[in-house]
């Protein structure tokens, strides 16, 4: 039982995760805490390659009850199979929130549904295949 | 260089930590080559990853420059991503292409791209060969650390065999960001 579990832990792999494709990369339960309140604080554009004038990160906007159904939804990604697989976009909102047990976290999401969470040391990369608008992807 | 029945390299220079899983399927003819950073800061938290998830390439080449193969050359693995259309970025695209690629959307523009013949797209998973320099993302940014002295010679003399070897220009030898979506600070200071 014991050896099972270590072996289980050692490579990293979680029953409820999914396969993964090419395109894809294997997504996992992310077990966001209950979430008290979200603060929205600015939106921007990082620091990526830029897609000429195609891209205008003024249109992506989110709400306060957006980033919520963002976390509802998002799954949570190993950062290397992401870098194999996801789109990274320079377009995002960032903001802060506060779990119903009273922990505090900062995230930013990206307009091609890619996310992090950082709560204390630990940071979850997220993704929502299944986010609608304003994100695209 | 030389490189055996098996897809493996012959060299006092290249240590072999295969990780049969990474390789997915027959490599075609070798286009180009792509350059990356892990994400992690050890070699260690690669192979793990590479273990735990089949994304990787066929080399990761260590701080202290070490090169090891980690897939056989028989096979591509897993580490592109996404195309960007290679004629935006060149400013090379015909009228149609102009007017389909006016309205932004990655995932056509991927389906688009991996119908095209190289080199008029990018070089995807299937016929590129892929090099991941260990690196992390500096904490509280969202920049990777800059790539060591010892890694970029390492990377110099690898890029230029398998370029000799497989007849790839030196053109096609690509930092990950240009070739698809990614954070533009990706190996960056990369030099071959
Ligand atoms: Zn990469």
């Amino acid at each position: 039982m014991v050896s099972a579990f270590l072996l289980l832990a050692l490579a990293g792999a979680h029953p409820s995760c999914t396969e993964g494709t090419e395109e894809v990369p294997p997504l996992c339960p992310a077990n966001i805490p209950a979430i008290r309140a979200v603060i929205v604080e600015r939106s921007g554009k990082g620091d990526h390659i830029e897609d000429d004038e195609r891209l205008d990160c003024s249109s992506f906007r989110l709400s306060a009850p957006e980033v919520r159904r963002y976390f509802r939804d998002a799954r949570r990604v190993n950062p290397q199979a992401a870098d194999a697989t996801l789109d990274r976009s320079p377009c995002y909102v960032a903001g802060r929130v506060t779990f119903a047990n009273g922990q505090t976290g900062k995230w930013r999401i990206e307009q091609y549904k890619v996310g992090r969470l950082t709560i204390g040391k630990r940071s979850l990369l997220l993704y929502a295949p299944d986010a609608g608008e304003p994100f695209i992807g | 260089m030389t490189i055996d029945k098996d897809g493996l390299i012959t060299s006092g220079r290249i240590t072999q930590h295969i990780v049969s899983t990474l390789g997915k399927g027959p490599l075609g003819t070798v286009n180009g080559i792509v350059v990356h950073q892990t994400g992690g800061s050890t070699a260690q938290s690669a192979f793990s990853g590479y273990v735990a998830r089949p994304y990787g390439t066929h080399f990761l080449i260590d701080k202290d420059g070490t090169i090891y193969q980690t897939a056989s050359l028989l096979y591509y693995t897993s580490h592109v991503g996404k195309l960007r259309a290679r004629c935006v970025a060149e400013h090379r695209c015909t009228p149609v292409e102009m007017k389909t690629y006016a309205k932004f959307n990655p995932t056509l523009e991927n389906k688009l791209e991996s119908a095209k013949s190289a080199p008029d797209r990018y070089p995807g998973n299937k016929d590129s060969i892929g090099i991941e320099l260990v690196g992390e993302v500096k904490a509280g940014t969202d920049t990777y650390v800059d790539v060591t002295a010892e890694q970029n010679a390492s990377l110099k003399w690898l890029v230029s065999e398998l370029a000799m070897t497989f007849h790839v220009p030196m053109t096609e030898v690509f930092r990950h960001p240009q070739l698809s979506r990614k954070n533009a600070t990706e190996a960056s200071t990369a030099t071959w």
